[in-house]
């Protein structure tokens, strides 16, 4: 069982190895001067061990040329050791580097073509930890495994083969005892700094919290001459964050304490080992301190090792999770790419959301160049049936034509590039009022033409109070009103012209007069085209060709306004409802 | 000894004499817990490194029993648990740092509400937060100091040491901290560089996520793609110049083993010609003893980074610390004048720029003035000078003859404010109603809760009035937050009443729901109201329209709307 789950984890990450380039040449270079410091290592304890063994008392003799030789051999592979690091950490870091950005770009891409089905279904905080975070646990990992791990291993085991040599199972004994006390150091610090930290942070995250709402309200405090007593509020919350500290300190310095002593006793082993053997006589001094030499750095690299293991750890789940990712359904539609405006019909169409039916056998016709209006109550399925038009989902029974051609044959982007939609909220991103205006016509106007529509939209004297065009709006556009978003909104569309019209509520924001100039504004320049309107405000679309009425899902009702206000109850309803507020 | 420790704590000093000097005084220093840590922490370090001989010795194969085992295993843990000890120090620093943190939070609520115009309240919180973390670096890197001062003897002093390696050794450690204080620079400068990408980059996705429809609809994904390739792009030379970074950070830590290499073996080789050294076992020993004294040294290795933290640190707390507080208290408290409320000649800006420019105007007493006009024409600045939540302005703001000599604290007494945001604070819905008001009786209370309609809310929500509304209210509605401020405001009891788009936030029908509150707290006061949707502008008796800083026109709605083309406007919309 758990065997089959291991398979599947490294089949996965193999897998998502494959979605992106490596950097062959760098990993190549830093795993061979990583293989050749850990030669070094290796070889440094029995050159000094070799000096140790002489004694030299003429100055010419032979020894002392040995000796001098012996030397400038060790100086020569420290001089290796410590270039070669430095050459193999950069080349390693960048390696790092280009991985994680190749991972980070390959995940991107895949969440920007998800259908809005899948995107949506998730929280957009759990894409951006994947996209950001878990690439950097799978990147960490991978360098580790394929640049440091092979090099580490080769020493660690021949080490052990050295060790063995020298004749005395002790000596092997003393090595692999070693081992355990250098896993139960490496979790024990790793748990008792989590914990301490994770403790920290939530009070600290408590005290922010907290003075971030004083800060934030400023004003109030200041009227109500509240200062004083906030700043004593504020007190006692410091002090809480102390005991926090104090206990974080204590367990750190503790912890410390622990690592330190833990660090200690391997050395103290491998010393023992060695002393009973050398004062017994089994090993000569020279063994001995090439023994000892190996077992210093020996102690090091296994504690590397063991970070392989904590990488892995967390880059299994981050493979897990990358992986799911990988498996979402894109956004493509069909292979046909000529799409022109035409008839656009429902078919008994039916679609739920969540387990609520919010279109049953939906059918009606949207006459090429007509305007046809939805409207109803909040819970109609008014903006599903856009979202249905625009592909965002799919229906779950009947089906969409345009021009006689289901919908889901066209190709996505060529489709879509048909209509203009004027999406609820009219949200833009941060950026100037030009890049709000220009957003989706892929082409750049020129500041005549947006200046024009600006005025179109009422906008133009709002627009240059605050600094024109380049005027930032913040993000999602939050420095502006709903209402001067929505008249950006329509600006934005009327400058794009695309051929058909999609408009959901896209007056929401405005008073009366407001929403019905940008209403005829509409009908001017798209006057010929399709306009498919949900509106809330029944006023504006009374004179479209075509109004449906929806209710929970049903079509209650589809014709002109004089039709319907003859023999369609719910549309009176609406009627009388919306004369009401009006007053 | 203590001349070296004096000379160390001159040597902090003098680099920043002044800002230290801001930064403690009024706080209690914990100076005693730092030196007596401080004293741990040297005999724990002297400790471990007293013990570079002993094994220097171990490690050629130099010893006749266990004994030299058992006294290091033994030394060790004593030198540890003494480091261990020192922490009194650390909890000395946190003390510090606590103190600090409330000077500075004291500060930051006397300081003038312009302040918080200027700074984003993210960076007003971090000097609060996170900033005083440093405020015991000093102390710290002067523990620092101590230790490695007392250290170096102990080097020289050795068994094992070579008298003619020794001093190379010596220079090549102290070269080596200097090269570990150049790279902590970068490496910092770094650590910054990835995280403001990366902050730039989750803002990106986070805004994009969030619309992907929106971004479908527009048929954007690709040009969003790149513009999040970008992001990643940018990310990767942050990468890269942290790559280059952590490589100096390397750089110093393995120069400390290359430095004991190169005097060990490379000059420990002319000295074998020369034949000043005649045994191999010597030079092993050194190397071994060399090795120890590393592994202590390598506790320096947080020098740098003390060391450039409390630079940057410091300097952002003093900054705030020099600021200008206001003082609520001064000038005159008897202020009873009643009347019309008067603007003479009133003038201010900010940063240089003058944003209003010699306003003359008054506010009639006990009725209510809207103020109305284009964004951005200073119609909520006028509003912060009536109560002089910006009290530096040209001119004078009267009520009677009382003007801009009365203090602070009484002036705001006399106001009362209900703004867009509501303004609610953690606690009870108690608690935040009679915010800013001393012994309320129960009555009065009760009072209040029926004026402003909240007894459904209260008999609604767990708790009553002991509901705890969460941050920002945020447990609340938004029209549940609006009626608790206009009962704060209410209780309160000001006879001016200022209301910023009090109601700008509400939908029609929660709107409609909290006009009788409002009706009531207005009733009998003075009012001032900025105000988006007509329908509130229309209740005034007195309009005043703004434009560009000035008054471009005042007079009754009816006056207005036939000659103000604005207000026309604004009127008909």
């Amino acid at each position: 069982m758990t065997e089959t789950r291991n398979q599947s984890i490294w089949k996965n990450f193999i897998h998502l190895i494959r979605q992106i380039r490596l950097p062959v040449l760098f990993l190549a270079s830093a795993f061979l001067l990583n293989l050749g410091k850990a030669a070094i290592e290796l070889t440094i304890p029995e050159k000094i061990a070799g000096l140790a063994d002489l004694e030299f008392t003429a100055v010419n003799s032979p020894v002392v040329k040995t000796a001098v030789s012996i030397c400038l051999t060790l100086f020569a592979l420290a001089l290796a050791e410590f270039v070669g690091g430095l050459v193999s950490t950069y080349i390693t870091y960048i390696a790092k580097a280009r991985i994680h950005r190749n991972f980070q770009a390959a995940a991107s891409r895949k969440v920007f073509s998800l259908t809005a089905a899948e995107a949506e279904a998730r929280d957009p905080k759990e894409f951006i930890s994947r996209i950001t975070t878990d690439t950097g646990f799978v990147s960490d990992f991978l360098i580790d495994l394929l640049v440091i791990e092979i090099p580490r291993l080769y020493f660690i085991t021949s080490t052990l083969v050295k060790v063995s040599r020298m004749g005395n199972g002790s000596l092997l004994l003393g090595f692999i005892l070693i081992i355990p006390v250098i896993v139960l150091g490496a979790l024990w610090s790793g748990r008792v700094t989590y914990k301490s930290q994770t403790r920290l942070q939530n009070s600290i995250a408590r005290l922010t919290a907290r003075l971030a709402e004083k800060v934030e309200h400023a004003e109030i405090i200041k009227a109500y001459n509240k200062t004083e007593d906030e700043i004593a509020d504020g007190d006692g919350f410091i002090d809480e964050m102390k005991a926090a500290q104090k206990k974080t300190t204590l367990a750190a310095a503790f912890n410390q304490l622990i690592a330190n002593i833990l660090y200690a006793v391997p050395t103290l082993i491998i010393m023992t080992a060695g002393a009973i053997l050398l004062l017994g006589g089994d090993i000569s001094t020279a063994q001995f301190i090439a023994y000892f030499g190996l077992g210093a750095t020996y102690q090091r690299y296994i504690a590397d090792h063991l970070t392989l293991w904590v990488l892995g750890k967390k880059a299994q789940g981050a493979t897990l999770r990358i992986s799911e990712i990988l498996t979402l359904n894109e956004d493509r539609g069909g292979e046909q790419k000529a799409v022109r405006p035409a008839d656009l019909r429902f078919e008994h169409v039916s679609f739920s959301r969540g387990g609520n039916k919010t279109l049953s056998d939906v059918s009606f016709t949207v006459k090429n160049g007509n305007k046809f209006a939805v409207v109803g109550g909040s819970g109609a399925g008014k903006s599903t049936l856009l979202n249905l038009i625009e592909q965002f989902y799919r229906p779950e029974q009947g089906r969409i034509t345009l021009g006689g051609v289901d919908i889901s044959e066209f190709e996505i982007s060529s489709y879509r590039n048909l209509f203009s939609y004027l999406p609820q909220n009219a949200p833009g991103f941060d950026g100037t009022v030009r890049d709000f205006l220009c957003y989706g016509s892929g082409t750049l106007h020129s500041d005549e033409e947006l200046k024009k529509f600006l005025k179109e939209v009422d906008m133009l004297e709002a627009v240059e109070v605050n600094g024109g065009l380049d005027y930032e709006v913040g993000p999602g556009a939050s420095k502006l009103s709903g209402g001067q978003r929505q008249r950006l909104a329509v600006a934005r569309m009327l400058l794009a012209g695309a051929k058909m019209v999609l408009a959901d509520e896209a007056t929401s924001a405005l008073d009366y007069e407001g929403s019905g100039r940008i209403a005829a504004l509409i009908d001017r320049y798209a006057a010929g085209k399709t306009r498919i309107i949900v509106a809330h405000d029944l006023s504006t679309v009374q004179d479209a060709d075509t109004i449906l009425v929806l209710n929970k899902g049903r079509v209650m009702g589809c014709g002109s306004h004089d039709e319907l206000k003859n023999c369609c109850p719910e549309y009176r309803r609406l009627l009388t409802a919306g004369e009401g507020a009006k007053q | 000894m203590k001349n070296k420790s004096s000379l160390a704590m001159e040597n902090v000093t003098v680099r920043t004499k002044k800002p230290l000097r801001t930064l403690y005084k009024g706080v209690k220093l914990p100076v005693l817990r730092t030196l007596f840590g401080s004293l741990l922490y040297l005999v724990g370090t002297l400790i471990v490194a007293s013990q570079a001989d002993t094994v220097a010795a171990i490690s050629v194969g130099q010893f006749k029993d266990f004994s030299p085992i058992v006294t290091y295993a033994l030394m060790c843990i004593l030198g540890y648990v003494f480091s261990y000890a020192s922490v009194v120090a650390d909890l000395g620093f946190v003390e510090l740092a606590a103190n600090i943190r409330k000077k500075i939070w004291k500060k930051v609520m006397r300081l003038p509400f312009s302040y918080y115009d200027r700074e984003s309240p993210n960076r007003v919180l971090s000097r609060v937060t996170s900033d005083p973390e440093y405020s015991y670096l000093p102390f710290k890197l002067l523990q620092l100091f101590f230790t490695l001062l007392a250290f170096l003897p102990i080097v020289l002093a050795g068994e094992a040491a070579i008298g003619e390696l020794t001093p190379y050794l010596l220079i090549g450690f102290i070269a080596t901290i200097g090269i570990m204080l150049f790279s902590a620079r970068f490496s910092e400068r770094g650590a910054v560089y990835v995280a403001g990408k990366l902050a730039a980059f989750t803002a990106f996705l986070a805004e994009r996520f969030g619309r992907i429809r929106f971004i479908k609809a527009m048929n954007s994904e690709e040009k969003e793609n790149a513009a999040g390739l970008r992001c990643i792009e940018d990310r990767y030379e942050a990468d890269k110049y942290n790559a280059m970074a952590n490589t100096l950070v390397m750089f110093g830590q393995t120069f400390l083993i290359f430095v004991l290499f190169t005097v060990a073996f490379l000059i420990g080789s002319m000295l074998i010609r020369n034949g000043r050294v005649q045994s191999g076992a010597a030079l092993a020993a050194f190397y071994a003893y060399g090795n120890n004294l590393v592994l202590v040294f390598q506790f320096f290795a947080q020098f740098p980074s003390v060391f450039s933290a409390t630079k940057g640190g410091s300097k952002k707390i003093v900054s705030i610390l020099e600021e200008e507080e206001e003082d609520p208290d001064q000038g005159k408290s008897e202020f009873t004048a009643t009347g019309d409320l008067c603007m003479d000649k009133v003038s201010f800006g900010y940063n240089d720029r003058e944003v209003i420019h010699g306003i003359s105007t008054h506010i009639p007493k006990g009725k209510i003035t809207a103020i109305v006009g284009p964004n951005g024409s200073g119609k909520t600045t006028v509003l912060r000078l009536l109560n002089r939540l910006y009290p530096d302005f040209g001119g004078n703001i009267r009520i009677g003859e009382d003007g801009n000599e009365v203090s602070l604290r009484a002036w705001r007494d006399r106001f009362g404010v209900v703004s867009q945001n509501a303004g609610l604070f953690e606690g009870s819905v108690r608690d935040n109603i009679c915010y800013g008001v001393r012994d309320v009786k129960e009555e009065e209370l009760r009072a209040v809760i029926s004026l402003a309609c909240l007894e459904d809310l209260i008999a609604s929500h767990e708790g009553g009035l002991d509901f705890n509304v969460g941050f920002n209210g945020e447990k609340l509605s938004g029209g549940e937050q609006q009626r608790i401020a206009i009962a704060r405001a209410m209780l309160k009891n000001p006879d001016y009443l200022i209301l910023d788009e009090a109601t700008a936030n509400l939908d029609p029908v929660t709107e409609e729901k909290i006009r009788t509150g409002m009706k009531a707290l207005i009733q009998g006061r003075t009012a001032i109201i900025v105000a988006h949707n007509y329908r509130t502008v229309a209740e005034a008796q007195h309009v005043i329209v703004m434009r560009n800083g000035t008054v471009e026109d005042e007079g009754t709605v009816e006056e207005l709307k036939t000659r103000n083309a604005f207000f026309k406007a604004f009127a008909e919309a």
